[in-house]
């Protein structure tokens, strides 16, 4: 599941999702649904990180087999130039699975930092500014 | 103007669309939205947005993109607006007026203080035959109270929640229907609803 998912679920679950009405006020959040996310996080987290090991085998062995074949087929040129080109290609595929999935982990360490510290109203905050804001790039005042 | 028949009540005749005001009495920047955090007395920032990111995208970046729109027809568009300056929305020139506001407790949240739906109603002029339409949720005490003590004004009113994200589109397509086509608030209203409603 997507880390925009789990936090995507919370609001659902917390009737937070709604649109802005005139009246009324929003639904209450309690402790429960925040350590229901949190869990959620946790288990997601961990299901990252065996991904992250798995991603980064791959890379060695398609590394292994590149340098295998290429001593192996080192009297033909052409053939070597294949297992370059290839092992390249295939290397540079892993290399963006794992950039996606080391930002996904980087996202969820630090909201598994906040989030159990800080209130389940302010957890609402946090998730809807994640999901709705970018990343600063400019300095602001 | 053509003259029409004195019973015809003014929601059946023709607007322009300079004849129109929106009034906002919420907050519409991060400034504002925060002061009224900080403030017990206020209860739309604290209590019904949770938080500054929705709000700015749901209801701020909405405005900001419509807005031009609005002004380019000659809408009057009012910025948080106080209490005390509510009387000069209801001017001869004004035919139509749009609230946005707050309502909590039976009362109406104005930018500056609430106002109960008394006041509010002693506000309008006596001769006041416009429309007033509260973009407000569920605002049924302060529409009956109006209507007995000013029977010749018209109001207008939803008796859902209203979401104000959609609320500013709609507005958007009605101004259009208004200036373009010439309706009155009616036919308008009735056109547009039927426009959204075949969208669904």
């Amino acid at each position: 599941m997507k880390i925009e998912a789990i936090l995507t679920e919370f609001l659902e679950h917390t009737q937070r999702s709604k649109n802005i009405d005139m009246g009324g006020s929003v639904a209450a959040v309690n402790d429960d649904q925040k350590n229901l996310l949190v869990n959620n996080l946790i288990r997601e987290n961990q299901f990252n990180k065996s991904l992250i090991v798995v991603i980064t085998a791959m890379f060695v062995v398609l590394f292994g087999v590149a340098i295998f074949f290429c001593f192996y087929y080192r009297n033909s040129p052409q053939t070597m130039g294949i297992i370059f080109g290839g092992s390249f290609l295939g290397i540079m595929g892993i290399m963006k699975a794992l950039q996606g999935v080391w930002e996904k982990k980087c996202k969820m360490d630090m909201l598994l930092t906040i989030i159990p510290n800080i209130s389940a109203e302010q957890v609402v905050v946090v998730i809807e500014t994640l999901l709705n804001e970018k990343p600063a790039t400019a300095s602001v005042n | 103007m053509a003259n029409y028949p004195s019973h015809i009540r003014n929601a059946e005749l023709p607007v322009k669309t300079d004849q129109c005001i929106l009034a906002f009495t919420i907050p519409l920047s991060q400034r504002e939205f925060f002061d009224h955090v900080k403030k017990p007395e206020k209860d739309f920032a604290r209590n019904c947005c949770s938080s500054w990111s929705k709000y700015r995208k749901e209801v701020v970046e909405v405005l900001s993109e419509l807005e031009p729109g609005y002004k380019r027809l000659g809408v009057q568009i009012i910025h948080r607006l106080k209490a005390n300056d509510l009387n000069s929305c209801f001017t001869q020139k004004c035919r139509y007026m749009i609230l946005i506001a707050h309502w909590y407790c039976n009362e109406v949240e104005f930018y500056d203080q609430m106002l109960s739906c008394t006041e509010f109603a002693s506000v309008i002029p006596e001769d006041y035959d416009g429309i007033i339409d509260l973009c407000v949720c569920t605002p049924e005490p302060l529409a009956q109270i109006i209507k007995d003590s000013r029977p010749d004004c018209t109001i207008r009113y939803s008796h859902t929640r209203a979401s104000l994200s959609f609320w500013l589109q709609f507005y958007n397509v009605f101004f259009h229907t208004i200036h373009k086509d010439e309706l009155s608030p009616n036919e308008a209203f009735e056109k547009v609803t039927k426009e959204f409603l075949n969208q669904l």
